[in-house]
Parts: C-alpha cells; sequence; structure tokens
C-alpha cells in the first residue's frame, strides 16, 4: 500500500463524483487558454499580415515630397548587395470609368520589376511605358472593376516647391490618367503593400514606374526607395550606403558656373533649405547668399510698380555686410552694396517708372504666407541709396530663381504665381521690361533686410553664390555634398520591417482583454471546482475522520486530498487545454461574425497559437483549480475528528472559541458545512458583526458619493467604488439576515423553508454572492454601452459640436477655407486608433491651429490645470519637446502611454524629437493620431503642405445639404474629399468599445450561467444531505409537490437575493453612465439577462431537487 | 493496581455547551481510571452517559475540559497536534461502531492504510497474518462493500492492530452486527488482546461482551463505578 495507491484508488472508487470538477477545471482552462490563445491568434496574424504587407522589404526612404534619382536605389542595392527597388508613391482617387464608382483616398504606386520582385510576386506590371493598372483586391473591390476594365486615376501632382511656399504656383495640382487594368493582386502577389502598420488593407493602385514618372513630370525620379533583405542590411549600413551614393540631384540641389568665375548652388525647389544654407556657409565662408522675391507692388509716393522681382544680397560668412561688400558676379557699374538694412538699390528703369531719386522712401508690398496658410500682405520701406544703371549682364537675369508659373513664361499677363496674381495690372511697360530683361531684380536690398521679410521655412535663400578662383564648381559640389548629412534632406531610411514587428509584438494585447472579460467566467469555474470538490470530501468527511483517528495529521489528510484533486486538476487542465483551442477557434469565429467590432471590422485574424501559451494556459488552470481545492479544503479541515467520524452531529465543546478571523473568513468565503455546528453566541455575534458591517459599507458607499458630488471627472470610477462598497454591505445585510433566519419562529411552509436557508449560512452566503457579483458586473458593464446620437450638438461632446468630419486624398483647394470649421495638416502615420490593432510607430499627426478648436470637446486630462487645454499646445517645453494633445483611448490603448508622457518621433529630416502628450480628449471623434499645433507641424513637415482633415460646423437643418453641395463639387470630388457625419465616426469608434461590452456581456453571462449551476450543486447538496429529514416530513404526511416547494422557496430566496443586491449596486455604479452625454442603458438586454439568470437559477434548483427527491424517499429515512 | 500503569485518567471533566441554553452541560465529573498493559476492561452505562466521550478522551480525539490523561507515561494534555496523531499512530488503535473501512480500497489495503504514517517494515506479512488469524485470508482482495457487517468489523479490528498499538479503544463495535457476529466478534477481540498483549477498552452496551473483559465499569453520573462492586 502506498499513498498514490490510495489516491488512485479513490480517483476511480468516486470517479462519477469526480467527473463535476474534472468538467469544472476543463471550463476554466479551456477559457484561460482560449483567451491567451486568441491573443496570440492575433499577434499571428499581425505577424503575418506585417509579411505581407512588407514582403522582403526591410529598409525604406519615404519622402513623399522629395523626389530623388531612381538610379540611387540601384547603386545603394550594389553597395549592399541586396535587392532593391525605387518607387514613386502618391495619394490619389480612382473613378470606374464606365459605372462611375468611386474611390478616395488611395495610394498609387509606380513600379517596376524590382518592386514585384521584392515581394517575391511575379511581375504583374514591368515599369515600362503601358497604358496599365494592376489594383489590389480592396481596391478593385471597391470600384467593381475586373482585368480589362478602364479606370481615371486622379493624381497629385507634387509640385517642384512644396504647395504652402510663397510663389509656388497657381498649376494645377493633380493629373488624371485613364488606364486599363491588367490584373488584381492578390495579398501574394504583393497587393498588399503598405509602409503602415496597420492590419486593414490600404486600397492602392499600382502604375508602371515610367508612366507616372512622366504624367507628373519627374522623369527618372522616385519618392520612396525599397530595400530588401540581405546580410549587410541594417540601418546603420544602409545609412553609410546612402552617404557613400547619394548625390546634389537627390536633394534637387544643382551647382554651376557662371561668367566671371562664379559658381553657385540653387535649387528646383526655390529656397534653399536652412541645414543646405548652413554646410554651404561652414565650407565656403566667402561666399554670398541671395535671396530674389517677387513682390506684388513697388510704391513711392503715389506711384506704383506692380508685380517685381527684388534681390536680397550678402555675405553668407561674417563679412560686414555694409561696409564695402562687392557682390559676387555682378560688378556692372554703380551697384554698390555700401548700404544699410533699411536703404534700397533700385535700377534705372523703377526710378523713372516711380520717378524717384536717391533720398526718397520707397514701399515694397509682398505676400507671404502665415502659417495657416492664409496669404498675408505686407509692406516694408526703404530710402534710396542709388540707382544703377541698366547694364544688365547675364548674371542678372540668373537672380530670379525657377519660380514655376513666371519662369519660362512668355508674356507677364499669363504669369501664375498665385491666386494674388492680377493680369489686368500689368502694363506695356511691364511687359516691355518682361521681354528685354527678364527676371533681371528692379531692386536690391541687404541679405539681413530680405532675410527678415521672406525668409520662411522652406528657405532662407534662393542661391548661394561663390568664387571659382581656386577650385572648380564640381568640387564645391562635392564639399557640399560631403558636409550635407542626407538625413537633413529627408534622405534616410526608415527600419520598416523593425517597426512592424514592434507594431505586431506591442499590439492591442487580446490575450489580456480576453483574461479580463473571462475572468467572472473563469471565477464561476473556479468556485464550481471548489464547491464540487469540497461538497466531495464533504461525503467523505466520516473517511477523514478515520485518517484522522489512525494517527493521519490534518495537513497529510489535506494533502491527500489535494493530490487527488491535483490529479483531477490536471486531468480537466488537458481536457481544457485541447478545449481551449475549439474556444479559440469560436472566438475567432465571433471576431470575424457577431463581433467584427472589436477587431475594427477585419477578418484577418487566424488561428495561430505558441505551444508556451497552451503550457502556460493550462498549467494556469490547474493551479487555478488547486487554489480553490485548497481554499475550500482548508476550512472543511478545521473539523476535528470527532465531528467528522460523528457526521458534524455533535456540539462544540465550551470554550471551543473562534476567532474573529474565522468569523470574517467564514462570513465572506467558506461554502463549507461546518456553520451549523455554530453555538447560539457565535450565530449572535455573526448577525451583529453583519448588521454593523453593512452599516458601515453603506454609510461608506454614501460617503463617497456625498464627497466626490460635483466633480465629474472621476465620476465613473467613484460611482463604481460606492457601488462595489454597497454591494459588500448589502451583502452583509444578507448574512445578518440569514442568520436571523435559522431563528425563526413561525411554522408555515414558507417559515420553515427561510429556517432551512439559515441552516447554512456560509454555504447560503457563497451563493448570494456568487450572482450578486455577477449581476453586478454585467449591469455595470452593460450599462456602459455607449449612444453617439446623444448630445453631439454640443461643443463639449465627442464630436466637438461639428456636425461633419472630412478627409481627403490630396490637399484640398482653398475653397474649402470658406466653409465654417477647423482644418488639420495631416502627416500620415499609422492609424493610432482603436480601430488599428497593431502598436503604432509611427503615429498619424495633426496639426491645427489651437485656437481655433477653442472650447471644442472635453478634456478627460490635461498636463496642468488651464482653462483652456488646447492653449497647450502653444506650450514652450523646456526640454524643447512638441506638445500633442490626443484622445484618451488613443493614449492609453494605442500607444500605451499616459498624459505627461513622451514618444519620440522623425522629422522629414530623419531628426528625432520628442512629442509630449500634454492632454486626453474624452472618448472623441479625433482618435487616431497626435494634434500639435501648426506651427510646430510646420517645423517639423516643413515640406507637407496643405489641409487634409477638415471639422466641419452646420446647423443640423443644414448637414444633408451641406454634405450633397460638397460631395457634388467637382474639385473637392477630384481630391478625394470623403465626408462623414461625426455622429457615423463616433459611432465607428463606440462600435469597438460597444462590441468588447457586448463580449463581456457575453463571457460575463456563461459565467453567470456556469455561477447557476453553482447554485443547483448547493442545492443538490443541501437537499441530499437532508434526504433523511425530508424522508421524516413525507412520513408525518408532508407530500412530494409540497417538499418541492419547500426546497424551491428557500433556495429561490437566496437567488432573488443575489439578483437584488447585484442589480441595486450595480445601477448605483452607472449612474454616472446614466446622466452622461451618450450614455444608453441597454435596457431591454439588462432585463433579458437578468431574466434568463433568474430563469436558469430556478431550473437549475428545480433539477437539482427533482434529482434529489427522485426515487424513494422514506427509504432515506429506514437508513437513519 | 501497577504502579506504572499503561494509561492514567486523574481527576477528569467535560462540559459541552448546548445551543440555547446558558449553562453547560457536564458530561464527565472528576473521572479517573488506570488501565494497565494487556488489560482489558469495558465500560458500560446508558445512552448519554458520556461512554464515547470518555473513549474519545482516551484516544486523544477528544480534550477534557479538565484533569489529565496519561498514556505510556505521557500526558496527553501536554501534547500538540502532531505529536497527539502520532501517538495515535503508533500506541492506539481504534474500533468504531460503524466499521469506516475506505470503500473504495481491498480488504488488505484497508488494513495497511494506518502504515502510510508509519513506515512500519513488515507491514504487509503482520496484515497478512492477522487477516489469516481472524479468518479473512480468502478476503484479502475484496472491498468493504463486498463483506458482511461481522468480516467487515474483523478488518476494522485487524486495521486497528497492524501498528501493534499498546491500546486499542472499541466504541460499540458490535453494535451493528447480529447476534452470532458479536459473538465471533467478542471472542476474537479477547484472544487478539492477550494474543498481542495490547490493553483493551471497550465501550458497549452488550453486557455479553462486557463481560468478557478483565473489569467492567459503568459510567454513571459522570463518574466510573466497579461493576463488580456494584454487585
Amino acid at each position: 500500500m502506498t499513498t498514490w495507491r490510495l489516491i488512485f484508488r479513490s480517483l476511480r472508487f468516486y470517479l462519477r463524483g469526480h467527473l463535476g470538477v474534472v468538467a469544472g477545471v476543463a471550463v476554466g482552462t479551456a477559457v484561460l487558454v482560449g483567451a491567451l490563445a486568441v491573443g496570440d491568434s492575433v499577434k499571428f496574424s499581425l505577424e503575418a499580415v506585417a509579411e505581407r504587407r512588407l514582403g522582403e522589404v526591410t529598409l525604406a526612404v519615404a519622402s513623399p515630397e522629395r523626389f530623388f534619382r531612381a538610379e540611387l536605389a540601384d547603386e545603394i542595392a550594389g553597395e549592399l548587395d541586396a535587392g532593391a527597388a525605387p518607387v514613386i508613391h502618391l495619394n490619389a482617387t480612382a473613378v470606374n470609368s464606365e459605372t462611375h464608382t468611386r474611390a478616395n483616398r488611395l495610394g498609387v504606386l509606380g513600379v517596376d520589376k524590382r518592386f514585384w520582385r521584392l515581394g517575391g510576386a511575379d511581375v504583374l506590371l514591368d515599369g515600362k511605358a503601358s497604358r496599365e493598372v494592376v489594383l489590389n483586391e480592396p481596391l478593385a473591390r471597391r470600384l467593381g472593376v475586373r482585368p480589362g476594365d478602364s479606370i481615371v486615376l486622379r493624381i497629385r501632382k507634387p509640385g517642384l516647391m512644396p504647395n504652402d511656399a510663397p510663389m509656388s504656383g497657381d498649376a494645377e495640382t493633380a493629373v488624371a490618367m485613364r488606364l486599363t487594368v491588367k490584373a488584381v493582386a492578390s495579398e501574394s502577389q504583393f497587393g498588399r503593400f503598405s509602409l503602415r502598420a496597420e492590419q486593414v488593407a490600404p486600397m492602392t493602385a499600382f502604375v508602371p514606374l515610367e508612366i507616372l514618372q512622366s504624367a507628373i513630370d519627374r522623369p527618372g525620379r522616385a519618392n520612396m526607395l525599397l530595400l530588401g533583405k540581405g546580410a549587410k542590411i541594417n540601418p546603420k549600413s544602409a545609412g553609410a550606403a546612402m552617404r557613400k551614393h547619394w548625390k546634389l540631384a537627390d536633394a534637387e540641389l544643382e551647382v554651376r558656373e557662371l561668367p566671371g568665375g562664379y559658381g553657385e548652388f540653387r535649387t528646383d525647389r526655390v529656397f534653399i533649405e536652412h541645414p543646405v544654407e548652413q554646410a554651404a556657409k561652414k565650407i565656403i565662408p566667402s561666399a554670398d547668399g541671395i535671396l530674389t522675391y517677387f513682390v506684388t507692388e513697388i510704391r513711392c509716393g503715389k506711384r506704383k510698380t506692380p508685380y517685381s522681382m527684388v534681390t536680397a544680397m550678402g555675405p553668407l560668412g561674417n563679412r560686414e555686410e555694409t561696409q564695402g561688400f562687392e557682390p559676387l558676379g555682378l560688378e556692372h557699374p554703380g551697384l554698390s552694396f555700401d548700404i544699410k538694412d533699411d536703404e534700397i538699390n533700385i535700377n534705372k528703369w523703377l526710378a523713372d517708372d516711380l520717378q524717384a531719386k536717391v533720398g526718397d522712401e520707397i514701399e515694397l508690398e509682398y505676400f507671404v504666407i502665415s502659417p495657416t496658410r492664409k496669404l498675408q500682405t505686407r509692406t516694408s520701406k526703404f530710402r534710396v541709396r542709388r540707382i544703377t544703371s541698366m547694364d544688365v549682364r547675364d548674371a542678372d537675369r540668373e537672380l530670379m530663381p525657377k519660380f514655376p508659373g513666371i519662369t519660362g513664361v512668355k508674356n507677364c499677363k499669363d504669369w501664375k504665381p498665385g491666386k494674388y496674381f492680377d493680369p489686368r495690372r500689368v502694363r506695356d511697360k511691364d511687359e516691355d521690361y518682361w521681354n528685354r530683361y527678364g527676371g533681371t531684380p528692379k531692386a536690391f536690398v541687404t541679405l539681413r533686410a530680405g532675410k527678415k521679410m521672406w525668409s520662411n521655412r522652406f528657405g532662407g535663400l534662393t542661391a548661394i553664390r561663390f568664387p571659382l578662383s581656386t577650385v572648380s564648381s564640381r568640387v564645391r559640389g562635392d564639399m557640399l555634398r560631403a558636409e550635407i548629412d542626407p538625413a537633413s534632406v529627408g534622405l534616410f531610411f526608415r527600419p520598416v520591417r523593425a517597426e512592424a514587428v514592434a507594431a505586431g509584438k506591442k499590439s492591442l494585447n487580446f490575450g489580456s482583454l480576453f483574461l479580463g472579460m473571462s475572468f467572472f467566467l473563469m471565477a464561476s469555474a473556479a468556485l464550481l471546482v471548489g464547491l464540487l470538490f469540497v461538497f466531495g470530501v464533504q461525503q467523505r468527511s466520516e473517511q477523514v475522520g478515520t485518517l484522522l483517528a489512525m494517527g493521519f495529521r490534518p495537513g497529510q489528510v489535506r494533502r491527500l486530498m489535494l493530490a487527488e484533486g491535483g490529479v483531477l486538476a490536471l486531468i480537466g487542465g488537458v481536457i481544457g487545454t485541447f478545449a481551449g483551442l475549439m474556444y479559440t477557434k469560436a472566438i475567432i469565429l465571433g471576431l470575424g461574425t457577431v463581433w467584427t467590432g472589436a477587431a475594427a471590422g477585419t477578418s484577418t485574424i487566424r488561428f495561430g497559437v505558441e505551444p508556451m501559451t497552451l503550457a502556460v494556459g493550462g498549467v494556469s488552470g490547474v493551479l487555478i483549480a488547486l487554489a480553490a481545492m485548497w481554499i475550500t479544503l482548508r476550512g472543511q479541515m478545521t473539523l476535528s475528528a470527532r465531528q467528522l467520524l460523528t457526521g458534524g452531529r455533535v456540539a462544540p465543546s465550551s470554550g471551543a472559541k473562534r476567532s474573529e478571523a474565522e468569523l470574517v473568513g467564514a462570513l465572506l468565503h467558506s461554502s463549507s458545512s461546518t456553520h451549523n455546528l455554530r453555538s447560539a453566541p457565535v450565530e449572535g455575534a455573526t448577525r451583529h458583526f453583519g448588521l454593523w458591517f453593512g452599516l458601515v459599507a453603506v454609510g461608506a458607499a454614501v460617503a463617497i458619493l456625498a464627497v466626490s458630488a460635483g466633480n465629474d471627472r472621476y465620476a465613473p470610477t467613484v460611482f463604481f467604488a460606492a457601488g462595489a462598497v454597497l454591494l459588500i454591505g448589502s451583502l452583509a445585510f444578507v448574512r445578518a439576515w440569514i442568520s436571523r433566519l435559522s431563528r425563526s419562529v413561525e411554522m408555515t411552509l414558507a417559515g420553515l423553508s427561510m429556517r432551512n436557508t439559515g441552516r447554512r449560512p456560509g454555504r447560503s452566503l457563497a451563493t448570494v454572492a456568487l450572482l450578486a457579483c455577477g449581476v453586478f458586473l454585467i449591469v455595470a458593464v452593460g450599462a456602459n454601452r455607449k449612444n453617439p446620437l446623444t448630445d453631439t450638438g454640443k461643443s463639449s461632446s465627442p464630436t466637438g459640436g461639428f456636425a461633419l468630419y472630412g478627409e481627403s486624398a490630396l490637399p484640398v483647394p482653398d475653397d474649402l477655407d470658406e466653409t465654417e470649421g477647423v482644418r488639420f495638416r495631416i502627416h500620415d502615420g499609422d492609424d493610432a486608433s482603436c480601430l488599428n490593432l497593431n502598436r503604432p510607430q509611427r503615429p498619424r499627426i495633426m496639426g491645427v491651429e489651437p485656437g481655433q478648436l477653442r472650447g471644442r470637446f472635453t478634456f478627460a486630462k490635461t498636463i496642468g490645470k488651464t482653462d483652456d487645454p488646447w492653449r497647450l499646445l502653444n506650450r514652450i517645453e523646456t526640454d524643447g519637446a512638441t506638445p500633442a494633445v490626443a484622445d484618451q483611448a488613443t493614449i492609453v490603448w494605442a500607444l500605451g502611454k499616459s498624459v505627461g508622457d513622451t514618444l519620440a518621433y522623425t522629422d522629414e529630416r530623419g531628426k528625432t524629437f520628442r512629442i509630449r502628450l500634454v492632454g486626453a480628449l474624452a472618448g472623441s471623434i479625433l482618435q487616431g493620431g497626435l494634434i500639435i499645433s501648426e506651427r510646430n507641424f510646420t517645423g517639423h513637415f516643413g515640406s507637407e503642405s496643405g489641409y487634409r482633415a477638415f471639422l466641419i460646423d452646420a446647423p443640423p437643418s443644414e448637414v444633408e445639404s451641406l454634405t450633397r453641395t460638397l460631395t457634388a463639387d467637382p474639385g473637392l470630388a477630384d481630391v478625394g474629399l470623403e465626408l462623414t457625419p461625426t455622429t457615423d465616426r463616433l459611432a465607428a469608434f463606440y462600435a469597438v468599445r460597444n462590441t468588447y461590452l457586448s463580449i463581456f456581456q457575453a463571457l460575463g453571462s456563461l459565467g453567470l450561467l456556469l455561477g447557476s449551476v453553482g447554485l443547483g450543486v448547493v442545492v443538490l447538496r443541501n437537499v441530499l444531505e437532508r434526504r433523511g429529514e425530508l424522508a421524516l416530513l413525507q412520513a408525518v404526511g408532508f407530500s412530494r409537490s409540497v417538499l418541492y416547494r419547500m426546497v424551491l422557496y428557500e433556495h429561490s430566496v437566496l437567488l432573488a437575493m443575489g439578483l437584488l443586491c447585484g442589480s441595486l449596486s450595480g445601477f448605483v455604479a452607472v449612474i454616472p453612465v446614466l446622466r452622461s452625454s451618450g450614455g444608453a442603458v441597454p435596457g431591454l438586454s439588462l432585463l433579458l439577462t437578468l431574466a434568463a439568470v433568474a430563469c436558469g437559477g430556478i431550473l437549475w434548483i428545480y433539477l437539482a431537487t427533482a434529482s434529489a427527491l427522485r426515487g424513494e424517499i422514506l427509504s432515506a429515512l429506514r437508513g437513519e | 493496581m501497577s504502579p506504572n500503569p499503561l494509561l492514567e485518567l486523574t481527576d477528569i471533566y467535560k462540559r459541552y455547551d448546548s445551543p440555547g441554553i446558558a449553562s453547560a452541560t457536564e458530561v464527565l465529573k472528576g473521572l479517573s481510571l488506570q488501565v494497565d498493559a494487556a488489560e482489558s476492561v469495558a465500560i458500560v452505562g446508558p445512552s448519554g452517559s458520556g461512554k464515547s466521550t470518555l473513549l474519545n478522551i482516551i484516544g486523544s480525539l477528544d480534550k477534557p475540559t479538565s484533569g489529565r490523561v496519561m498514556l505510556n507515561g505521557q500526558d496527553l494534555s501536554q501534547q500538540d497536534e502532531k505529536s497527539l496523531a502520532a501517538i495515535r499512530s503508533r500506541q492506539i488503535g481504534f474500533v468504531f461502531q460503524l466499521h469506516h473501512l475506505l470503500p473504495q480500497c481491498t480488504v488488505l489495503e484497508n488494513v495497511l492504510v494506518p502504515t502510510l504514517v508509519t513506515d512500519r517494515d513488515g507491514a504487509a506479512e503482520r496484515a497478512q497474518r492477522l487477516l489469516e488469524r481472524v479468518g479473512l485470508t480468502g478476503r484479502v482482495s475484496y472491498r468493504p462493500g463486498q463483506l458482511s457487517g461481522g468480516e467487515r468489523q474483523r478488518v476494522a479490528v485487524v486495521r486497528a492492530l497492524i501498528n501493534a498499538p499498546k491500546l486499542l479503544l472499541a466504541d460499540e463495535p458490535t453494535g451493528s452486527l447480529d447476534q452470532a457476529a458479536s459473538d465471533n466478534l467478542a471472542e476474537l477481540m479477547v484472544e487478539l488482546n492477550r494474543e498481542e498483549g495490547t490493553a483493551l477498552i471497550v465501550v458497549t452496551h452488550s453486557t455479553d461482551l462486557a463481560g468478557r473483559m478483565d473489569r467492567m465499569l459503568e459510567l454513571t453520573d459522570g463518574v466510573l463505578v466497579e461493576k463488580d462492586s456494584l454487585k
């Protein structure tokens, strides 16, 4: 005989009784494994999505506004011995030529065969100039097209300089292409390609690279460089290769020689960027800086000259500007730069036109673009220092940079410098000047004065001149290239694969989420396991007593029982682990069908589980079951051998005092049968303790509510806490009440039932507590659903009081500026809303003028107290961080941060800067991105022009007509403006939260169902224990139906108490939700859930009673 | 009486609280008793007189409200639960009115269960020998459910003796048996008492069984009175 032999003998003998325990452990483990496995599956799916969207792409240069040489890709690929592809990536809209079905906000990729190779796919387009397009599946589906159909792509045509730059021209910003669909690329054919860490596939059109280059007038250029896998591929080596191979042309810089032995740096972007200026200053201190600007009017008194070039010149280095500065390359007579910052040299033509003479005051009028992209007229006054001759050399003409809309245009009247240009003001003499002198400046000021007037975020010079006395222009060019960090001009690699891996790894932890949502289900399973196990042990109480009498110590018997339970837990754990896999598949099916909202409407989640997860889940399930057994067993082993051998019928000795801890423990936890052994004083003490405890708890709940009255900020937490305390208090009252029941003297059937209810106070309380906790959670959580249609007109509501939200593929023309509302600049990035399962690595940035949002939305939290939280965006942070506001869901769930935290971000020059979260918006439609001030936005992403997101104000009665008007506007349709009622956008976000609540409610209800099985077990146990008594009652004339009723009454009271305590406390917890905007208690579904629980409970009571009273009850009497 | 009795109870009192009644019920009132090694003693008395309580106190399953219990020179009131369990496993054997055999184990396994906490060498051989002695050789692999009431009690006696205790306590061992089985068991217990040298205290209503013991004591009004002297 060995201990294990005894254990296995017991397991076999009590097999039927153990099945319930095994089933309970299996359910608990299955739920646990299932929750963890769902988490694994989501991660697995996101990794799979990352694989599909990136193919072999490891690093990428993605610089939407910069076009480098496409050959750069081959040069770097050769250096690193890896695949590389130059790509043009632009935003676009598409229309089915036949049905006119439209797709907004899609990406168009100009690719060649190198791209497909990186995706490990067949070459669907070879990049040659054929008028064909390949669509990915989502786009083809949206447009309803098949191979052979025709579509029109409207693509944003990037300008030579950013649209926001002064004098960026008034040219068309989009180009239309009619193309034939050649194929539809599936995900396995690299149709899923995207650099954004989002699980929802983007809509993409693939166009031959050459065709796209030609369409946007950028032959041989690309704005995206993809680098594949390779042994040498890492950001460091790629950065080194970039430094080695990049050319000035990749930053759209050119170096040229001017007559007279001078060289010049200039750029197609008009303005030389500040890092380039700094580099030039460093390598050629003797260089001159030139800033030529287009002024709208030059005035002298009442006389005016329209539309002229004015040049500011001066030394780049430390030469003193005002003392004998001789501009390089401008050695014609009379042009001395011995002028001060408030003086101006004008040419003779202008002096004649204005009849100005030396000493006269000249006023320059010009346009600048404000940070909010409003054209602003500015004027500056100068005094005429000299009048220069008209002996103009070629160099003078070259002072004018290549202004889009001016350079190369034959007549002044045909200029298109911007909407401020009025051709009617152009006189014949102006045309004549243009014909004779071209863009030769009519006036000169100092560089310092010029920079003060015209320097902007795009640059402060239009050319840099330097002498070529010792070195050639080419050498100077090389020197400049060596001095510039290519990252500072946007040529830097992003570790896109590492970002994708991180996005998947740190993605929303569905495992934890489902663990949380399944908590009650698991707790119910654990409680059921504990109940079933301890009831099994109680059935063997005489056996335990015998072992104790034979000299086994209580600990030894407990270990013996626990070992037996351990084997059961192990069996249940193994079954549960396998069942968990099925459960996982069921949840995934749910996420793909009824709960699509939780996974942002995607069906991309596929089953994928790590063996370690199964092991962890299985072992945890077993350990939880063991813990439940140990806790319940601990209470059981407090009985002596004497008590156990007599089946607990012996009264305790005097002096056998119970400690207060035992009382509390018994009050709140135990379901063992020991409590009927209590003496009257002990019961009395318990009753009083329960009453006082209940009173204190209710008092505490009231106090919590009173103290927090008026503080809406923490209302949800406070009310939940108050509800929870009230729940504990009500259970204490129930405990006291149950104690009182045992002393009931009224001898009616109901009275007898009540007295029976009080016989096992611990067991009765456990039953009530289990039901009450379940109901509390279901009510408290269920009532947290949000209805997006409530109070949306208020400025403080989640919609900010705006009626429409618009987002466009291409920057929206200024027409929309006339509409009432708020405009946002967008730096595309990962969606950081709850619709994205990935952890965003580069969240989308939105730039806004903070003043426009004053009084809009509600802040859940800010970094400091302020009347206008939006002004926090203008804060100057001591550490130089950029202040940002985001929706609370974005901060907490998407980014895993909190207000006050910072995150690192890379600007368009590859420079890392920090963003500090200064405010969290309470559940708003601005989820998904970080909002920074427009000033900071243009500082970090200066080359990104235009507005692409809009919040539009409109009275409710006009929303529909406004939407119709804006949607019908061909200009807005071309830029792919998509308008959504803010309530719809809010509903999409709430859908996620509401789906989580649905899942919680569904799993919670399952838990409650399991809890009601526990109720059935308790009933069964109670009735079986009292079979003799019931037989006696039958013997003295009680009919079977009366016995049924009696048992039903006594347990229905427990059921009713549980429902009542849970519902009341639950409703207290959700009072703030009922009061809040958008709060919508799903009364019907809650009522149905509670009714189902009540019905289920009664059913279990009935079944358990029927089972226990089955057969000949009187035989039990004979047994007695 | 021996100057060094195996068991010595001195001035034992035992009170019980009764629910709803202010005063406690006093069952044992200054009871004293001495039992020598290998002696057999019967305790008789009316129901509720405290016989089982006394047996439980002797067997360390209950504690007296006051008084001293010495077993083999050890004061049981001074022992902690762990020591008492060890004393029960090595020095005391119990036979209850209901056999309390483990239904999941065979006869042999039931007999050997007490050895799980003593690790006694040769336990299996001793079990076989004792079972043979009580006439259950052919029943060793039977389950309790397959035995008659008398056979179950015989297994319970063997189980009580397996660790060769110094004291065997039997609480109404024949209470649930018919006359023939009762006689059989009574005879067996007396024989084993002599053969094993184990002191035997039997609580019983059966005068037949009590009459087979060396001494017969009656528990009346909380004290023990020699039955012979009553005669």
